[in-house]
């Protein structure tokens, strides 16, 4: 049942900045977009034979990241995406083995309006699914 | 204060990082800087670990306050 891996995400502060890092070495920067439905900045990064890359920032007050950031925890990775062909039965597969969803599937401007949620597990944290992610 | 808002409490005080926070049934998300959406997520699974429950969403999604849901939980355990 486990699904098509696709992305590492990296939470921070330095939006412009954790990407000059990956391009420094050597990554390409595929797409970066402010997502005010997220309320947050949003880059794709890859690097050819490596995990795809999303650096995720804050954008606005009232954005996902504000707990991690108050506790110290970012910058940090703090999700892995997988692909999935549907959402709700890969939730469903999710919710049976303890994961709840954080909210309901959203459109994710930086994958093309492709529908996002994530799902937190007690002892795994964050895990996003990505329904039928278009080509970066 | 009943059993169950006592071990509610616990988990609380775990998940949010704050040692003397009192749960009450009339505690709201307003209530707790830290009461955001992942924090709310990690409280449930943490509860339905504490009380060996598994919550609906359609259970959780319109809760109140912590009477709301320590109802939801002792409901769950009867």
């Amino acid at each position: 049942m486990i699904w098509t891996f696709h992305h590492i995400g990296i939470g921070t502060t330095s939006f412009d900045e954790a990407i000059a890092c990956y391009q420094g070495l050597g990554y390409t920067l595929l797409t970066r977009v402010d997502d005010d439905g997220l309320s947050v900045r949003i880059a794709f990064l890859r690097y050819e034979g490596h995990p795809l890359l999303e650096i995720v920032a804050p954008l606005g007050t009232d954005h996902p990241l504000k707990s991690m950031i108050r506790r110290k925890q970012l910058p940090s990775p703090y999700h892995i995406a997988y692909a999935v062909d549907a959402l709700e039965p890969a939730i469903v597969a999710l919710r049976d083995r303890g994961f709840l969803p954080l909210g309901r599937p959203s459109p994710a401007k930086a994958l093309q309006g492709a529908r996002i949620v994530y799902l937190y597990g007690r002892t795994t944290g964050l895990l996003e699914l990505v329904e039928a992610p278009p080509a970066l | 204060m009943s059993s169950t808002l006592i071990r509610m409490q616990q988990v609380f005080r775990e998940v949010f990082d704050e040692d003397d926070l009192e749960v009450t049934d009339d505690l709201t998300a307003d209530d707790v800087e830290e009461w955001d959406s992942l924090n709310h997520v990690t409280l449930l699974v943490q509860l339905e670990q504490e009380f060996s429950i598994r919550f609906a969403a359609s259970e959780v999604g319109s809760l109140k306050n912590a009477g709301e849901l320590r109802r939801l939980i002792e409901r769950m355990m009867t």
